[in-house]
C-alpha cells in the first residue's frame, strides 16, 4: 500500500469513527452543553496550547505527518460536507420518522457527530497552519496563511462564541417605553437601555394588477400573470385587452361601484378597469383586501380572474428615543438594513403589525448582542484578502 | 420590456448560433470577434435599460440571474478559445446560453421594481453579481470537464487540467468573496451573519465542494477523479441556485426569491 492510500484509509477510518461515537452519544441521549464566556475562551486556548506544542514535541512524528497531511485534510472536508448534506435534506423540525429523531438528523449541526467533525476540522487546519509556517514571507504562503488562519478564526469564532450570542425581540407599542426583551423561549430580560416608540412609518411599492387562476375559492389562487400598474396602461392576455382607466390609493367602496378617498386604516387600493374580450366589453373595479373591505375580483373567462396583489413594502421606520443607563436620552431612527448599536447592543428592525401596515400600532425590533463578532469579522477580512490573492498564486 | 426582450433572445440565438460557425474555423476567428463584441455591447445596453426602467439593477429574480448568466458564460468561452485555440468551447457554451435564454422566453418576467426593504443595500449589487461570476467560470469548467471525460480521445490533453484549474480557482476566489459579502449583508439585515438557512447551507456545501476540488487538484494534477468532482460540485452548485426552492428544507428558508 502507498503512503498516501495508507493516509487516506487511516483518515477515513478515525473519521468514521468519531462519527459514529457521536451518533451512538445521541441515540443514548447524553445531554448536550454550550459552553458560555468564560469557559469557550479556555478551551480555545487549550485547543491553541495544545496545537502549537504537537507542532513543537511531535513535529517529526508520524502523527504530525498524517494528521496535516493533504489526505487528512481532503477526508474531513469530505465528511464534513456529508455532515451538512443532512442539514440540507432534512428539515430542522420534529419529524414524523423517528429514526430520524433519535440520530437528531433533523438537527445535526447540533449533534455530537458534527460537533466532534468539527472539532477534528479544526484540528486539522491548525496543524496545517502551523506546519507551513516557516519563515518564508513569499507572496504563495501569505496568501495560504490568510486563507486558511482566516477560515479558521471563522470557524473557532462562530463555533464557540454561539454561545455568547444573544438576541431578544423588543416589542413596542407607539408611545411607549421598553427596556426588555424576550428570548426564543420567552423568558424575560432586562437590557440597560430603554426605547420609546415615537412613530412608525411606511410606504408600499404600488400595488400589481394580477391574472389568478382560481381553485376552489377565491383565497385559494394561483397567479398567472403580475404587471407593474404604474408603468404599463394596457395588457393583452389570449385575446383579452386589459386597460386601467383609473388608479385610487386609500379607497373605500361604499357601494360595489363608487369609492372615496380616506387615510385611514383599513383601506384598500383600487382600480377601475376595462376589459375588452373582442366582441363585448367589461368595466368594473377591482382592490385588494384589507381587514375592513374585502378584495374586488373580475371575471375573465372560467376560473380566470382580475384583481389588485396585495402592496409589498418599500420602506418602514421607526423613530425612537432611546434612554440608556448612562443618563444618555437621544433620538435616532431603525429601518431594515440600518441597524443601530447602543451600548454593545444592536437594535434591528424586525416586524410592524402587518393587519394594519402603515398604521401599524406596534414595532418589533431585535436586539442581539455577539461578543465575538470581531473575531469572526477579522477572519472575514483575512479570508477575503486570501481569496483575491488566490486568483495571483495560482500553480500547474 | 417584455417584447423586447423576446427580439433581444432571437437576436442572441443568432449571434451565438454564428459565433459557434465561426469559431469552428480559424480563418474565421475575426468574424467571432466581432460576433461577440456586438453580443457584449447588446447585452450591457439591454441592462442600463432594464435597470432604468425598473429603477433597480436587474438581479433580484432567478429569471434575471439566468440572464447574467446566459450573458457572462459565452463571454469566458470567448477569452478561453482565444487562450487556447479551442473550437468546441463557443458552440458548448453558447448551448447553455441558449438553452437559459429560452428558459427565460418561456416562464416571463415581470421586471417589475419590486425590492423588499431586506434587499436595499449596498451589498446586493456586489454580493449577487460576484456570485454569477463565479458560477459562469464553474459552468464553462464544468463543460471542459464533460468534454474532456466523455467527447475527447485524449483525457489527459494538459490543456483541460490547466483551463479548468484557473477557471475554478478565479471562480472560487469570486464564490469565497460572494459568501462572505453575504455573511456580513445578512448581519446587517437580520441581525446574524449565518442563521443556517436553507440557501447557506447549500452554498456552504458548495463552498467546501469546490475547496475539495483545490486540494484533490494539489495532491494528484491529472486525474479523471478532478474532472468527477468539477462535475459533481457543479449539481450542488445549481441545487444551491434553483434546486433548493423545491427541496422539503425550502419552506424554512428567508432567502426565497
Amino acid at each position: 500500500m502507498t503512503k498516501r492510500n495508507f493516509y487516506f484509509k487511516l483518515s477515513s477510518i478515525v473519521i468514521s469513527g468519531i462519527i459514529t461515537a457521536g451518533f451512538i452519544l445521541e441515540i443514548f441521549s447524553i445531554k448536550h452543553f454550550s459552553l458560555t464566556y468564560p469557559y469557550n475562551l479556555i478551551v480555545i486556548l487549550v485547543i491553541v496550547i495544545s496545537l502549537i506544542s504537537t507542532r513543537i514535541i511531535f513535529k517529526k512524528t508520524f502523527f504530525f505527518r498524517w494528521f496535516s497531511s493533504l489526505e487528512n485534510s481532503l477526508v474531513i472536508i469530505a465528511a464534513f460536507i456529508l455532515l451538512n448534506l443532512i442539514s440540507a435534506f432534512i428539515p430542522h423540525q420534529q419529524a414524523s420518522d423517528g429514526f430520524i429523531n433519535k440520530l437528531s438528523l433533523n438537527k445535526i449541526i447540533n449533534s455530537y457527530p458534527f460537533i466532534f467533525t468539527y472539532l477534528y476540522l479544526i484540528f486539522t487546519l491548525g496543524l496545517v497552519i502551523l506546519r507551513r509556517i516557516n519563515g518564508n514571507f513569499s507572496i504563495r504562503n501569505i496568501a495560504f496563511f490568510l486563507n486558511h488562519f482566516g477560515l479558521w478564526i471563522i470557524l473557532v469564532g462562530a463555533g464557540f462564541g454561539s454561545a455568547d450570542f444573544v438576541r431578544l425581540d423588543m416589542i413596542v407599542k407607539l408611545n411607549n417605553t421598553v427596556w426588555y426583551g424576550y428570548t426564543e423561549k420567552d423568558e424575560i430580560k432586562e437590557l440597560p437601555f430603554a426605547i420609546e416608540l415615537k412613530e412608525f412609518h411606511m410606504k408600499t411599492f404600488t400595488p400589481k394588477l394580477q391574472i389568478i387562476k382560481v381553485d376552489s375559492n377565491l383565497n385559494n389562487f394561483k397567479v398567472i400573470k403580475q404587471l407593474q400598474l404604474d408603468t404599463i396602461k394596457f395588457i393583452r392576455y389570449k385575446g383579452i385587452r386589459i386597460k386601467t382607466l383609473q388608479y385610487v390609493p386609500y379607497a373605500w367602496f361604499i357601494n360595489s361601484d363608487s369609492v372615496v378617498q380616506m387615510k385611514a386604516p383599513g383601506y384598500v387600493n383600487a382600480a377601475y378597469v376595462r376589459i375588452d374580450f373582442g366582441d363585448q366589453v367589461n368595466e368594473g373595479w377591482v382592490s385588494n383586501s384589507s381587514l375592513m373591505q374585502k378584495g374586488k375580483y373580475l371575471p375573465l373567462y372560467n376560473g380566470f380572474y382580475l384583481t389588485l396583489s396585495e402592496p409589498i413594502p418599500k420602506d418602514y421606520i421607526s423613530y425612537i428615543k432611546v434612554y440608556t443607563s448612562n443618563q444618555e436620552i437621544f433620538d435616532t431612527i431603525v429601518k431594515v438594513n440600518k441597524p443601530v448599536n447602543v451600548m454593545g447592543w444592536n437594535i434591528y428592525q424586525k416586524d410592524y403589525n402587518k393587519y394594519l401596515g402603515e398604521y401599524s400600532d406596534y414595532s418589533v425590533f431585535e436586539v442581539n448582542k455577539d461578543p465575538w463578532l470581531w473575531f469572526v469579522y477579522s477572519g472575514i477580512i483575512m479570508l477575503a484578502i486570501g481569496a483575491i490573492m488566490l486568483i495571483f498564486v495560482i500553480k500547474y | 420590456m417584455s417584447s423586447l426582450f423576446t427580439y433581444l433572445v432571437i437576436l442572441s440565438i443568432l449571434i451565438l448560433f454564428f459565433s459557434s460557425i465561426f469559431s469552428l474555423k480559424k480563418e474565421k476567428i475575426k468574424y467571432l470577434n466581432w460576433m461577440m463584441f456586438l453580443f457584449f455591447f447588446l447585452w450591457v445596453t439591454w441592462f442600463v435599460l432594464l435597470w432604468k426602467n425598473i429603477e433597480r439593477l436587474p438581479i433580484r429574480t432567478l429569471g434575471e440571474t439566468r440572464m447574467w448568466y446566459s450573458f457572462l458564460t459565452p463571454l469566458i468561452a470567448w477569452g478561453l478559445t482565444i487562450k487556447y485555440k479551442w473550437k468546441w468551447i463557443i458552440p458548448y457554451s453558447s448551448l447553455i446560453s441558449i438553452i437559459f435564454l429560452i428558459i427565460n422566453l418561456i416562464t416571463p418576467e415581470n421586471f417589475d421594481k419590486e425590492l423588499l426593504p431586506a434587499l436595499q443595500s449596498i451589498w446586493f449589487i456586489p454580493h449577487v453579481l460576484v456570485y454569477m461570476f463565479a458560477y459562469a467560470m464553474f459552468g464553462v469548467a464544468t463543460l471542459i470537464s464533460i468534454r474532456q471525460l466523455w467527447f475527447s480521445k485524449n483525457t489527459d490533453d494538459k490543456k483541460y487540467i490547466e483551463s479548468t484549474k484557473i477557471l475554478i480557482y478565479v471562480g472560487f476566489s469570486f464564490l469565497t468573496l460572494g459568501l462572505l459579502f453575504g455573511a456580513i449583508w445578512a448581519k446587517e439585515a437580520w441581525g446574524h451573519y449565518w442563521t443556517w438557512d436553507p440557501k447557506e447551507i447549500w452554498a456552504m456545501i458548495t463552498w467546501f465542494a469546490y475547496l475539495l476540488y483545490i486540494h484533490y487538484s494539489r495532491l494528484i494534477q491529472s486525474s479523471k477523479t478532478n474532472a468527477y468532482i468539477i462535475i459533481l460540485s457543479f449539481i450542488i452548485l445549481l441545487i444551491c441556485w434553483f434546486g433548493v426552492n423545491y427541496l422539503p428544507i425550502a419552506n424554512q428558508s428567508i432567502h426565497t426569491y
